[in-house]
């Protein structure tokens, strides 16, 4: 069973659970093959791990759970259009920017990810809204306050 | 960097599918149309950028001590304790969807 590395840990997983990006992230076109791992001290957050490199993984989040007014559409010229079949509700993840000061961490709500659960295929989309922002201050309970 | 200058109205082609064409200028903008495949993403640079920056950033982030990071956890999982109070209409959830892909490796880190 392959393995791949998050801080230092190693974790098998199965090549049906292979997110397949076919073009990659936003500047990262290598990042085509990701896995998602779950791990209860990061909760509600989740790994997006990449299968094909290294110590890469991202902290991501379905985005309707930390947002729950958001729900983006993909644009009618998206490319990503094709992954999906026409009555399919992709899951829609934001990408989440851990700052060091952990009250700054933000997510990105501009080019969120849409996954299909079906396919397991996704793709990053640059919503046309700008009021979207790339960095949109997490909904921290201290900051509710 | 190849420069090239075109009139209203002219087109340049990129490879042999891409035709940009200048539709108007006002002053200093510059009103383009692009005709692309439908697999090629066309985007503003500073658009591009400013997410090709956050993406590395974020990814950036996986080879280090997470202590940041278990902090905002802690913090997003009190605010749905919070909220459950209140109300279950803010109440922060996993993802649904891949909680049966992701339960058979969640004791495994």
């Amino acid at each position: 069973m392959p393995t791949l590395r998050i801080q230092g840990n190693e974790i098998p997983y199965d090549e049906k659970d292979i997110i397949t990006f076919p073009e990659g992230l936003i500047g990262l076109p290598n990042l085509s093959r990701m896995v998602a791992v779950k791990q209860s001290t990061i909760e509600p957050f989740i790994w997006f791990a990449a299968a094909n490199e290294e110590d890469v993984a991202f902290v991501v989040a379905e985005a309707q759970s930390l947002y729950p007014n958001y729900q983006p559409t993909l644009p009618d010229d998206s490319s990503a259009k094709a992954l999906f079949a026409e009555d399919e509700t992709p899951v829609v993840f934001a990408i989440v920017l851990i700052d060091a000061d952990w009250q700054k961490s933000t997510a990105n709500l501009r080019a969120p990810l849409f996954v299909s659960a079906k396919t397991m295929r996704g793709a990053q989309v640059v919503l046309n809204d700008n009021s979207f922002a790339v960095g949109e201050p997490l909904p921290l309970a201290a900051a509710a306050a | 960097m190849l420069v090239l200058t075109r009139r209203v109205g002219e087109k340049l082609v990129i490879g042999n599918e891409i035709v940009v064409e200048v539709l108007s200028v006002s002053g200093d903008g510059v009103r383009l149309g692009i005709v692309a495949p439908r697999e090629t993403s066309v985007h503003r640079f500073e658009v591009f950028d400013e997410i090709q920056t956050a993406n590395r950033a974020s990814s950036a982030f996986a080879g280090q001590a997470g202590s940041s990071l278990a902090e905002v956890a802690a913090q997003m999982r009190q605010r749905q304790e919070e909220s459950t109070v209140e109300g279950p209409k803010s109440k922060v959830q996993g993802p649904k969807s891949f909680d049966s892909k992701l339960e058979t490796r969640n004791s495994k880190l």
